[in-house]
């Protein structure tokens, strides 16, 4: 990281300071050139691993996550029979763990909240039945691997993570698998592939708001990058479904809320949300 | 789907019947409390402000290093599963926001967490752990900018929002709310509210939680009382 100029010097010194100064002199702008409502500019691409069964690569600004499905053979569990398993893994770069963050474990605790926060979101938000996962009951079931490497961490992972489940899906395809009379193996035909079927009415996405207190007043950040992140009193995360339905609401501690600033906040969530769908369904 | 809000024939004795706690149960620990909340059991210690073992890190705070050990048995193997880690990284936030960390410039507190009992499911669960939380910093006389105390509700498909659940309401519900409120204005400090719902009944659900939170810390105030006279 250079600390050539002032900039960047003031930067690594103290974070809060420069951000302080820049809002000073900049009203209502970001040191990135955002309006505190507006989000980076977002790229997605579908389809490109060629061994995963769905993939697709999300581009929130800088920070870049891929997603990619696979599958995976298993016998059930006896507690039931019929339903396969899910299992959600976030991995972030370690090559960004000394220049950053500076201490490797929050990274990884960082990877496993995360999974566990998608994890949740798609059993809560029934967003795939792990009974469409079963081949034949008690004997084969899939194991859907998920996967999220993320490239680069410029802040706001939850966002890009949902964004590229939601796009993989989309457009994953499953080979037909039978069952053997004879040996009771299974078969898997690779040629014949077939979607994935899930449920698509609920298309879950976050919203992440970073508050910052400013002139003793709460600023909220959408989409908020690393240093933001770090300089944030609490983060709020607000996952919708289709139908403006909450699913997840979670709220770090250190700036107390009242009723009326939820409302605001969702409504913030309501609109970036929003935009987030049309750019999904183009 | 019934989206009363319920009295459930609560009056101020029988919050009290469902919460209980020790403090210092763990006589060589700083600090360290035990909370019952229902069904929900959890204990919790903390090492006071000590020497701080590694060399990166804030050097004008305070360090702090939360572990929390679920049931060994729930799940087949013996490590923290990715849901522990969450609560971990959630619980942190909290400590990180009331403890007074200038205070303590190259020193580290070490708190760590057990769940003894969990009958019922996640919203008992967290609420009975940010609650043991504060009494702990209390017990340990960490210098604090407020006191917290969590509570959970859940919504039931016939009996609507219902708050401190018991353990079969908690298990027949579809979505849980948890507030963490704050003692002086009693405002929302943290939440994490998980299932299919709006905002109507986000609102619901922190109109019903406020009151209740006041009796908690009534509750906290009477149990310091016992222990100082």
């Amino acid at each position: 990281m250079s600390i050539d100029n002032y900039e960047e010097l003031q930067k690594f010194i103290d974070l809060n300071e420069h951000y302080r100064t820049y809002l000073d002199e900049h009203n209502n702008t970001r040191p990135d050139g955002r309006k505190f409502h507006e989000n980076r500019s977002i790229q997605i691409l579908k389809k490109f691993l060629q061994h995963s069964y769905g993939s697709s690569m999300i581009r929130f600004g800088n920070t870049t996550v891929i997603c990619s499905i696979t599958g995976q053979l298993a016998k059930p569990s006896l507690k039931s029979l019929r339903s396969g398993f899910i299992q959600t893994v976030v991995l972030l770069p370690r090559t960004q763990a000394w220049s950053t963050y500076g201490r490797r474990q929050q990274i990884i605790n960082e990877n496993l909240t995360l999974s566990q926060h998608l994890l949740d979101i798609i059993y809560k938000s029934k967003l795939i039945n792990l009974e469409d996962l079963c081949i034949e009951e008690g004997k084969w079931v899939w194991c859907l691997q998920i996967d999220f490497q993320c490239l680069n961490n410029d802040g706001n992972l939850f966002d890009s993570c949902l964004l590229a489940l939601n796009v993989a899906l989309h457009h994953t395809y499953f080979p037909t698998v039978k069952i053997d009379p004879d040996t009771q193996k299974p078969l898997v035909y690779t040629k014949e592939l077939k979607h994935f079927q899930y449920n698509q009415q609920q298309e879950p996405l976050c919203c992440t708001i970073a508050v910052y207190e400013y002139e003793q007043e709460y600023k909220y950040l959408i989409d908020p990058t690393l240093e933001e992140e770090n300089i944030a009193k609490c983060i709020l995360h607000y996952v919708l479904l289709k139908n403006d339905q909450i699913c997840l609401i979670h709220k770090t501690s250190g700036a107390p809320f009242s009723i009326d600033k939820f409302h605001q906040c969702y409504s913030f969530a309501r609109e970036y949300i929003l935009e987030l769908r049309r750019k999904l369904n183009q | 789907m019934t989206e009363t809000i319920s009295q459930t024939n609560e009056n101020d004795t029988s919050i009290f019947s469902c919460l209980h706690c020790k403090l210092s149960p763990i006589s060589k620990a700083t600090g360290s409390a035990t909370f019952t909340l229902n069904d929900s059991l959890c204990t919790c210690l903390i090492n006071g402000p000590g020497e701080l073992r590694q060399q990166q890190d804030a050097i004008n705070r305070l360090q702090v290093d939360i572990t929390f050990q679920a049931r060994p048995g729930n799940n087949n193997t013996n490590s923290t599963s990715t849901k522990d880690k969450l609560i971990e990284q959630w619980l942190e936030t909290l400590v990180r926001s009331t403890v007074l960390m200038e205070y303590y410039p190259r020193s580290q507190i070490n708190i760590v967490m057990y769940e003894e009992q969990n009958l019922s499911g996640e919203a008992t669960i967290l609420a009975c752990l940010c609650n043991t939380l504060c009494l702990t910093m209390l017990d340990a006389n960490l210098p604090m900018k407020y006191a917290f105390a969590a509570v959970p509700i859940v919504q039931h498909p016939t009996k609507g929002l219902l708050s401190l659940p018991k353990t079969k309401d908690e298990l027949a519900s579809t979505s849980y709310f948890v507030f963490v409120f704050e003692i002086t204005l009693n405002d929302i400090l943290a939440t994490h509210a998980s299932g299919d719902f709006d905002m109507k009944i986000l609102e619901q659900a922190i109109s019903i939680a406020q009151p209740i939170a006041r009796q908690i810390f009534q509750f906290y105030r009477q149990e310091l009382e016992k222990r100082l006279t």
